[in-house]
């Protein structure tokens, strides 16, 4: 456990009675640790539900509180309940009758809940969780860049993986991936699915074991070497309905038959949604190779990127030596998740500020009409004093009732949050990148309910607690002769109405303009005209179309520098007109 | 004594205690356990519970020198009293009375009926 968790038990202890708090504050939090661990092993919802639980804990002693310190004779505590029970029926038959009012305040609570929510888990499940590997500080994305040429990422090349694989020494390990799709076909059916010519120690790197089966050998890692083939768990289940005999099978790629060795956990879909891995068998003595590959590398313990960096450029001097003196080349490394998540950040951070403007709307909303509740309740809570109510027994009531209101607010908003990020990465489909999981954060659902409480709280109470508080007469006089609020009472009511005004003006801006830039490029103008245009890509098997390289690119660009023996026109589709084919 | 149930807290915590001295802490883990973990006692009904069973003198805390040698710690300890077992002893009684009601009662389903 953090130690953030007793820090915040320790302040939730503020709700118990004081005497109790006192007495056995230090050994209450001892007693939540222990349920806190438990529920730490059952999940993230187990957790939320052991705060929820610890909090209901708290707050029923404080409620019944003036009976344990009554403490009458031996028996059973019946009339705790018949108060409790009392000041709850009290609570729903008040927000009954008003139920505008409440229903305002719990759907701004819940929208604002709602909208935080969901945007934190968004934000949560793309930057601060970490990947579904072991130890995944240690991962660095590894790519090579060439700054004279004005390229960012140029790829890996084969060869110099291999150099840099033989003399890095910071690193337990490193790989290298292309991502390349197959015609993947056993029989009569056939599809295309995305996967990865991967080295041997890709799984190494990443820190991940086969669910079945076992990985590739350095062996067969080599140019010749027998073809296999590593499938992901989708593919297992879908195709092979998760038979655990699939291992020794074949399965045709592009053609050529693989033995299957086994079966990929669903983390293993890294970076995109891959399904099958093959050797990258690549051959470094060949010359002139490509670039175009990824790289991945696992630190050593304590090691940090920078210097994962400074080891790769030590182990590339060779290279430079070697075959480009110009250092037009160079490797680099950074953590994995500043590679694959620069691509939200910018939308991320404008939807947490928007959120955050929302629930300081929503926040100030409830407290405006908290207030304007508490004050039109003034002359009801006078004349509970004057017929002999106790002022702790007002307060009590009032207590149950915020709490109450809050609650609502709160468990519409979680429910409306949960529903609505699900809706969301349902929609979302392809964007979501499959190693970040979206699940509602408890953290941040125990924070933003919290605030929500303090703030129907705080705004609730006060002024009925200056009403309890204050001088009898001058309340019953005041609220006898109409409803018009005190001057500070004014002051406060207006000074929340400007500042939502402000607010919402800012939202309002914001979200004006984003429409319309989204307006502005659905409209742009490609050059060309996009309606009835179709594209499809197809891919020719090399082992059956036996795709031979013509030295010389030809007239029509390099595309057509692959000719095919088999001469067999593309039909165009039914309903299409014309078609062509780069 | 009582004539009704004792509160489900109250009974396990004087059962944990029936087995030896114990801290609070150690008392959650133990009715944990010896209910397998359906009751969990949260930090404010256990020590509520606790303070409520040492007014009216069901259990009581140890001084300091009674305490178990190797618990260092600065931990409240409770033992059993007289009356706690007694009270106990009278509850459990209830309940075997109810259990024995029921059993009447209600014919066990026997393995054949299934």
């Amino acid at each position: 456990m953090s130690r953030l968790a007793p820090a915040a038990y320790r302040a939730l202890l503020s709700i118990a009675p004081r005497r109790l708090r006192r007495r056995y504050g230090p050994d209450m939090v001892a007693v939540f640790a222990d349920a806190l661990a438990d529920a730490a092993d059952a999940g993230a919802r187990a957790v939320a539900v052991a705060w929820l639980r610890a909090f209901a804990d708290l707050l029923s002693a404080r409620i019944r509180e003036p009976i344990d310190r009554r403490d009458p004779s031996p028996g059973p505590a019946e009339r705790e309940v018949v108060m409790l029970s009392t000041d709850l029926r009290y609570t729903f038959r008040w927000l009954g009758r008003e139920k505008f009012s409440t229903s305002l305040v719990v759907g701004m609570l819940a929208l604002g809940i709602a909208a935080n929510v969901v945007v934190f888990s968004l934000v949560d499940g793309l930057f601060l969780r970490p990947f579904p590997f072991r130890q995944p500080e240690r991962l660095v994305y590894i790519n090579e860049t060439a700054p004279r040429w004005n390229l960012d990422v140029v790829g890996v090349n084969y060869p110099d993986f291999v150099q840099w694989r033989q003399h890095v020494t910071l690193f337990d390990a490193i790989a290298a991936w292309d991502e390349v799709s197959f015609n993947v076909s056993d029989g009569n059916t056939a599809e295309r699915i995305d996967g990865a010519t991967v080295t041997y120690d890709f799984p190494i790197a990443l820190g991940i074991a086969p669910v079945r089966g076992r990985m590739f050998t350095p062996e067969e890692d080599r140019p010749k070497a027998p073809p296999v083939v590593l499938i992901g768990q989708a593919l297992w289940r879908q195709r092979y309905s998760s038979d655990p005999n699939v291992l020794g099978r074949t399965l045709r790629l592009n053609g050529v038959a693989h033995e299957i060795i086994g079966v990929l956990p669903k983390a293993a879909e890294f970076p995109a949604r891959i399904q099958l891995w093959v050797p990258l068998a690549g051959d470094p003595a060949q010359p002139g190779q490509s670039y175009g590959l990824s790289g991945v590398g696992r630190l050593k313990p304590g090691v940090s990127a920078e210097d994962g960096e400074k080891d790769l450029l030590r182990a590339h001097q060779a290279i430079w030596e070697a075959r480009d003196k110009e250092k037009i080349v160079s490797p680099y490394a950074h953590p994995l998740r500043q590679e694959f998540a620069r691509n939200f950040k910018a939308q991320a951070r404008a939807l947490l500020v928007a959120t955050s403007i929302l629930m300081i709307v929503a926040c100030a909303n409830v407290a405006s009409v908290m207030l304007a509740r508490a004050l039109a309740r003034r002359r009801e809570i006078a004349i509970r004093l004057a017929v002999g109510a106790s002022r702790a027994r007002l307060a009590q009531q009032l207590l149950v009732e915020n709490l109450v209101l809050s609650a609502l607010g709160g468990t519409v908003g979680l429910l409306l949050g949960m529903w609505a990020l699900r809706a969301l990465v349902a929609a979302a489909g392809d964007q979501v990148p499959p190693w970040a999981t979206f699940t509602l954060d408890w953290r941040i659902a125990v924070f933003t309910v919290l605030l929500a409480v303090a703030t129907a709280l705080l705004f609730g109470w006060a002024p009925a607690f200056h009403a309890i508080r204050g001088s009898l007469r001058g309340a019953l006089h005041e609220a006898g002769t109409g409803t018009t609020a005190t001057p500070g009472a004014r002051r406060t009511l207006s000074f929340l109405v400007g500042a939502e005004f402000a607010l919402a003006a800012i939202l309002l801006v914001c979200g004006g303009l984003l429409l319309r830039a989204y307006d502005r490029v659905q409209r742009v103008d490609p050059g060309f005209r996009l309606e009835r245009v179709l594209t499809f890509s197809l891919s020719l098997p090399q082992a059956t179309y036996s795709c031979r390289r013509t030295t010389a690119p030809c007239s029509r660009g390099p595309w057509d520098s692959c000719c095919c023996s088999r001469q067999e026109p593309t039909r165009c589709p039914p309903g299409t007109r014309r078609g062509s084919i780069r | 004594m009582t004539e009704t149930a004792l509160k489900t807290p109250w009974y396990y915590i004087l059962l944990a205690l029936a087995g030896g001295d114990r801290h609070g802490q150690s008392i959650a883990r133990e009715v944990l356990g010896l209910s397998d973990g359906r009751v969990r006692l949260w930090p404010a009904t256990l020590y509520r519970a606790i303070e409520t069973l040492e007014r009216r003198g069901w259990i009581e805390e140890l001084a300091d020198p009674r305490r178990p040698p190797d618990e260092s710690e600065r931990k409240r300890f409770y033992r059993l009293t007289r009356t706690g077992r007694a009270v106990m002893a009278a509850e459990t009684e209830r309940l075997a009375g109810v259990v024995r009601l029921a059993r009447s009662r209600v014919k066990p389903r026997t393995v054949e009926g299934r």
